[in-house]
């Protein structure tokens, strides 16, 4: 009998064995209701971090637009209405010489008229030509006790188009503050937009090692699975692989949503650096380097709790989105380039502080904890360690 | 409530794919008695139930992903196989791999024969006493069909460390056998 034939005799006895297994029915569905519990959160996570970036970006593109929008607001809108349908139905009222032998033409006679001039009548801007009835049917009249009644629509006709708009939206020109319609003045829905530009950098496991490169932990990370390691041609071997302080550029805008209450989203590149010895389609390459790159999408939300005009301290949490680009490794003369497929989550906490040397430009700092999620990611210092402590620093400036 | 016997193979993946659990139920007590076998068969019967509930909790996971192309227990033998093998990578069992180098590959075993008596509960336990690189090794090529490029890949060996260990194995579970029969 060959090898071959008792690999085969063992094969086949064993297959179909079957063997009372341990009960771990109840783990295995803690287990399930617990990752179901992730993925809710996760996807909560990424709609709520892509509603804040739409958001964010309706803001900025709505401050970019012309003072005028504003008039869109249905409260807001009283007098500019009442102004233009003034001004539009002015042209209309005939002179009252023909507006009296057009009526008598048409047979109109005083009875008639009588009662609707008694009342200042309503008018709506829907219906401006009910306002052009009234003028009509006052003139028409050609007695003296019509003649009293005449000269009230007169005088309505000047004051109607304020008194039936500020009747639309519950306000007249009187109840709005005279700023308002200073077009300096920011009538925005947020106080303040700022921008920044931002450095970061990792500082778990560096700072504790006293130099930048963190070297410890298991040879591979449960990312292996991925799709894009399975299909990899380099696969890490070695048991320490060192991992090169990742280092990260970004440029984000922050609005505030309340004096406390501030709003960020913006882009930011990430490049992350290891080096291991790995199998580069079945040969052993010692000390390849991985090096990765990421864009993604951050985004925050801030809660001030200090906030004087040249100094500030907040909270923030938030999330990323981030896309490795290009994953190049580079092993002797040689380098190569793979796709890296799925995307990377991560949820962050910190504590900032920003100072101001002038009222539009300052400087800050954001210490923060990040948690990078299993993504299927190629092997880096945030497989390895999904939880670190980001150092965040940089200017801003306002818009 | 329908019976966990009752349920057709693709009542139960259809019903997984749902979320139901009387059907995850059904599948975990179909096949947990040939999975934990498997489970053995890589990691000994210490972290087996480990692996056991690791594999069912990612294949409720992931069956979704099963286009069923392929044989459903095949697919369910490769989650639990992947599961035992990132827990070896963890232990980094063939850190002893010295073994591995040394040992001399044999020109073929001279009597392999293995006696019809022995049935599948002897062999299992006679592979669970194999050193664990050895039995890693033999339970890859040997039984589930992986070659030696794909084993040495793997875990960081060569080809001829992963032969050499295929070669130690067999000798070494075939005296085993040997002796299991010798005692009966």
């Amino acid at each position: 009998m060959t090898d071959n034939g008792f690999d085969r005799i063992i094969k086949e006895r064993l297959e179909g064995y079957t063997e009372e297994a341990p009960d771990v029915w109840a783990a295995i569905q803690k287990g399930v209701a617990s990752r179901r519990r992730w993925r809710v959160v996760r996807r909560a996570a990424v709609a709520t971090a892509a509603a804040a970036a739409c958001l964010t970006a309706g803001l900025f593109i709505f401050k970019g637009e012309d003072p005028d929008i504003l008039n869109n607001t249905p409260s807001l809108v009283a007098e500019s209405v009442s102004q233009s349908l003034a001004e539009e139905s002015q042209p209309e009222i005939l002179p009252m010489e023909e507006q009296v032998s057009a009526l008598a033409d048409r047979g109109v006679t005083a009875l008639a008229a009588a009662p609707v001039s008694k009342t200042a009548p309503v008018v709506t801007p829907a219906e401006p030509v009910r306002e052009e009835k009234v003028a009509e049917v006052a003139v028409a009249v050609d007695t003296p006790a019509a003649s009293e009644e005449i000269s009230q629509p007169a005088a309505v006709e000047q004051e109607t188009p304020v008194q039936e708009s500020a009747g639309d939206s519950g306000l007249t020109s009187a109840d709005i503050p005279e700023s308002f319609w200073n077009e300096e003045e920011d009538h925005s829905l947020f106080s303040e937009h700022t921008s920044q530009i931002s450095i970061l950098s990792n500082i778990s496991s560096v700072a504790s090692e006293g130099s930048f490169i963190y070297d410890n932990g298991p040879m591979h990370s449960s990312s292996q699975q991925g799709q894009s390691q399975a299909s990899s041609s380099v696969r890490p071997v070695q048991k320490n692989p060192k991992f090169f302080a990742p280092v990260a550029l970004g440029l984000q805008f922050k609005a505030g949503i309340t004096d406390r209450f501030a709003v960020g989203a913006g882009v930011r590149y990430t490049y992350l650096v290891s080096q291991y010895d790995a199998l580069v389609d079945m040969e052993r390459f010692n000390g390849l380097y991985s090096q990765l790159h990421y864009v993604g999408i951050p985004v925050n939300l801030y809660w001030n709790f200090v906030n004087t005009d040249s100094f500030g301290a907040y909270l923030s949490a938030g999330g990323a989105v981030e896309k490795c680009v290009s994953q190049r490794y580079v092993f002797g003369s040689r380098t190569l380039h793979e796709k890296v497929y799925g995307l990377q989550y991560s949820a962050s906490l910190g504590i900032g502080i920003e100072y101001w040397f002038v009222p539009r430009f300052g400087i800050y700092v954001d210490p923060s904890v990040v948690y990078y999620f299993d993504n299927s990611q190629p092997l880096s210092v945030r497989t390895q360690q999904p939880l670190q402590a980001n150092f965040e620093a940089g200017f801003r400036f306002k818009l | 409530m329908k019976s966990t016997s009752t349920y057709t193979e693709s009542e139960l993946i259809g019903g997984c794919v749902k979320g139901d659990t009387l059907a995850q139920r059904a599948l975990y007590e179909k096949y947990a008695p040939l999975m934990y076998p498997v489970c053995v068969r890589y990691v000994g019967r210490e972290v087996a139930k480990d692996i056991l509930q690791d594999g069912f909790i990612t294949v409720f996971d992931k069956i979704q992903t099963f286009r069923g192309s392929g044989s459903f227990e095949g697919w369910l033998r490769r989650i639990f196989v992947n599961a035992s093998l990132m827990e070896l990578r963890k232990a980094d069992v063939l850190k002893h791999s010295s073994d591995i180098a040394d040992a001399e590959e044999s020109a073929g075993t001279k009597d392999p024969e293995v006696s019809s008596d022995i049935g599948a509960k002897q062999i299992l336990k006679a592979i669970e006493e194999l050193p664990p690189g050895l039995r890693l090794v033999f339970n890859l090529y040997a039984i589930d069909g992986y070659s030696h490029a794909e084993v040495a890949e793997m875990f960081g060996i060569s080809e001829s460390s992963s032969r050499s260990q295929l070669s130690r194995a067999r000798t070494l579970l075939q005296e085993k056998l040997k002796k299991i029969d010798y005692d009966r």
